[in-house]
């Protein structure tokens, strides 16, 4: 699978040097973004995210460890805050959620609906936890096992969680 | 699986590419990083909650340990205008009255026997409480009491 790699050659940092922590926010913000933001959907709420999983990440920067690369490290504070994120926005959307109960559908062609419709709304659509497992899959190019030791699961979860994604993925995009 | 799988992964695989590198996704501001001022957003509400202790915390070191706290609330309640509803609060926070004429009163029945029987056990009855009698006259008779452990 395409896509970069984990660590970088010249990826050396020292846990709790703040040029370090400079230098690895610069090279990681915008992929940590794109990230977030296949898990929350929009493009404002994922620098949100990702401004606050770097703040969280700043403060606990001496805690690094490491045997586990700075961008997966990183990778699980953003799946968390993004997850986090979800949660908050679904307590949100209830009341207009509740309200467009029963009302029509809004409308859709049905030509549209296989091949044009964009993945990330519907990857939105999927629980979190898929949607990150996929984004960093099929996105990012990391194996089963750097996605589980990322995020702190086993590698069969992971798996479970990309299979799961693709197979909802694909009756969304393709309807069956 | 089914043959198209395969096919599947690798279409939504670089759609997904394709729509999250169409994002333009920039350093917010590369002089100062963001994620250094963020926790400072803390700094105005926790300055406010220490100023509100403090001053919580004078106003009751204050009024725990006056003597007169009925005064401290008639003041406040003139303060804020509030009508004062305790006319009690006279007799309670009232000890400056006798215990000016009470030492005096103590003090002179040496010299009038005619005023010392009633006299005298009416002062005692005026001031009941040890302590009321004790702020009150600091001068002539405890001063004098209060210092011959020290002279003897």
């Amino acid at each position: 699978m395409a896509g970069t790699p984990w660590r970088a050659p010249d990826e050396r940092y020292t846990p709790g040097d703040l040029e370090d922590f400079d230098r690895l926010y610069r090279a990681s913000y915008a992929r940590i973004v794109r990230t977030v933001a296949g898990i929350v959907g929009s493009l404002e709420a994922a620098e949100d995210c990702a401004q606050e999983s770097f703040a969280r990440a700043y403060r606990a920067w001496g805690g690094w460890r490491p045997e586990v690369p700075a961008e997966a490290w990183l990778h699980r504070i953003a799946v968390n805050t993004a997850i986090s994120y979800r949660r908050k926005e679904q307590i949100r959307t209830l009341p207009s959620l509740l309200r467009r109960l029963g009302a029509p559908a809004p409308h859709s062609d049905p030509a549209d609906a296989a091949t044009n419709r964009a993945v990330l709304p519907e990857l939105r659509r999927l629980p979190p936890r898929q949607s990150a497992a996929v984004i960093l899959r099929y996105y990012h190019g990391y194996t089963n096992r750097e996605i589980a030791a990322a995020l702190g699961v086993s590698e069969r979860t992971i798996g479970q969680r990309i299979a799961d994604g693709l197979s909802a993925l694909r009756i969304r995009l393709e309807g069956r | 699986m089914e043959p198209d799988q395969g096919t599947f992964e690798r279409d939504m695989s670089a759609r997904l590419r394709a729509e999250l590198d169409a994002l333009d996704v920039s350093l917010p501001i590369a002089a100062a990083a963001p994620y250094r001022i963020r926790p400072l957003k803390l700094v105005p509400a926790l300055a406010m909650a220490v100023g509100a202790a403090l001053v919580l915390g004078t106003v009751a070191a204050v009024a725990s340990s006056t003597p007169y706290v009925g005064q401290l609330v008639q003041a406040a309640e003139q303060t804020l205008g509030l009508p004062s509803h305790r006319p009690d609060t006279t007799t309670v926070n009232q000890p400056s009255p006798s215990p000016s004429v009470t030492p005096t009163e103590r003090a002179e029945p040496s010299g009038s026997p005619e005023s010392e029987a009633p006299g005298g056990s009416g002062a005692q009855r005026e001031s009941p409480d040890p302590t009321r009698s004790s702020r009150g006259s600091p001068e002539p008779g405890e001063g004098a009491g209060g210092s011959s452990p020290g002279d003897g």
